[in-house]
């Protein structure tokens, strides 16, 4: 059994990095392709209404060409930039914790190619590291997107009190914290356990190592 | 220190596509039994038209979902063996640790501690 000490956070980001690239493609295609709509949604209509005039059912007009294709691009960038940030802080986050709550653990085997195929995850070392990460990391996204929310639709919806909307976005969170965790945990440990078992029937992840001193 | 020089197209290809065809499945047992629970069982299978029709949608789905999941695992690999040689590949360090080793008979433990 080996045991996966200590990732280069960089290099962690940077390989982060490349799968955003990959799925930036596919996002900001579907941001492409559904951006007039959401330029739809934003229009507002109040004034109208209260002025009594009726909304022409084209008034959303159709950004051109060349915004949705910046808006491909910036959110093509974005989906990149966001994805090394996270490689950055889950390696960052794994090489601390894992100091105290035990490494990664993998069986490898060295094939007649001279590629290492990772033949099996222990299960428990993977879920419990993964889990810890989330907790953080899951920590700071409800945080945001709670106050997010509380901005977004404090503005629009009228609560009994405003003691009764917060209770509601605190519970929301601990749902939204704690929740994803155990999903999140669930998943892991599903997929971690598949793989063992059906790799052998796919094949391995193979990999070349190098060494560098 | 161990680099990640080069990972196996094809190897990553074939797990995605295994996953998308996993999660395709779970998704639509969880789609029926939800429609089964709400009492709209006939609504989730056969508003599809019939049952036939809800296996074809399923196998087109499954169908797409191995397609895209070899596209992406393969994409993904490909660029990663592609970027890794000029950004840098993943470093790790790795380390041995024995499994598995039987514990010594208590009388060799006894002989060790005497010495």
């Amino acid at each position: 059994m080996y045991s996966l000490d200590r990732f280069k956070v960089l290099s962690v980001g940077k390989a982060f990095a490349i799968v955003g690239l990959v799925g930036g493609i596919f996002g900001g295609l579907w941001v492409f392709l559904t951006f007039s709509n959401v330029a739809c949604m934003q229009v507002d209509v109040q004034p109208y209404q209260t002025s009594g005039l009726t909304l022409a059912p084209d008034y959303c007009s159709t950004p051109g060409l060349a915004t949705r294709l910046l808006v491909l691009f910036i959110a093509w960038l974005a989906c990149i930039a966001l994805a090394f940030v996270m490689g950055i802080i889950y390696a960052a986050l794994y090489n601390w914790l894992s100091e105290y709550f035990g490494k990664i653990k993998v069986r490898l085997n060295l094939n007649q190619k001279g590629a290492y195929e990772i033949t099996h995850f222990q299960v428990w070392s993977v879920v419990k590291n993964l889990a810890i990460i989330w907790l953080i990391v899951g920590l700071i996204v409800n945080v945001l997107v709670i106050i997010f929310s509380i901005n977004f639709f404090g503005a629009f919806l009228s609560f009994g009190s405003s003691n009764v909307f917060y209770e509601s976005s605190l519970f929301a969170f601990l749902i939204g914290w704690l929740g994803s965790a155990i999903a999140f945990v669930g998943l892991t440990a599903l997929i971690t356990w598949l793989y063992n078992l059906l790799s052998r029937f796919v094949g391995h992840i193979t990999i070349h190592l190098g060494v560098k001193s | 220190m161990y680099t990640v020089q080069r990972v196996y197209i094809w190897n990553w290809a074939k797990l995605c596509a295994l996953f998308n065809i996993i999660g395709i499945l779970i998704y639509a047992v969880i789609f029926v039994f939800i429609g089964f629970l709400g009492g709209n069982f006939d609504l989730a299978v056969f508003g599809h038209g019939s049952l036939s029709g809800f296996g074809v949608i399923l196998a087109m789905v499954l169908l797409i979902g191995i397609l895209s999941g070899l596209g992406f695992g393969a994409l993904i690999a490909a660029i990663y063996n592609g970027l890794s040689k000029v950004f840098g590949p993943i470093e790790v360090e790795i380390s041995f640790e024995p499994e598995n080793i039987p514990e010594a008979a208590p009388e060799v433990n006894s002989q060790i501690q005497q010495t």
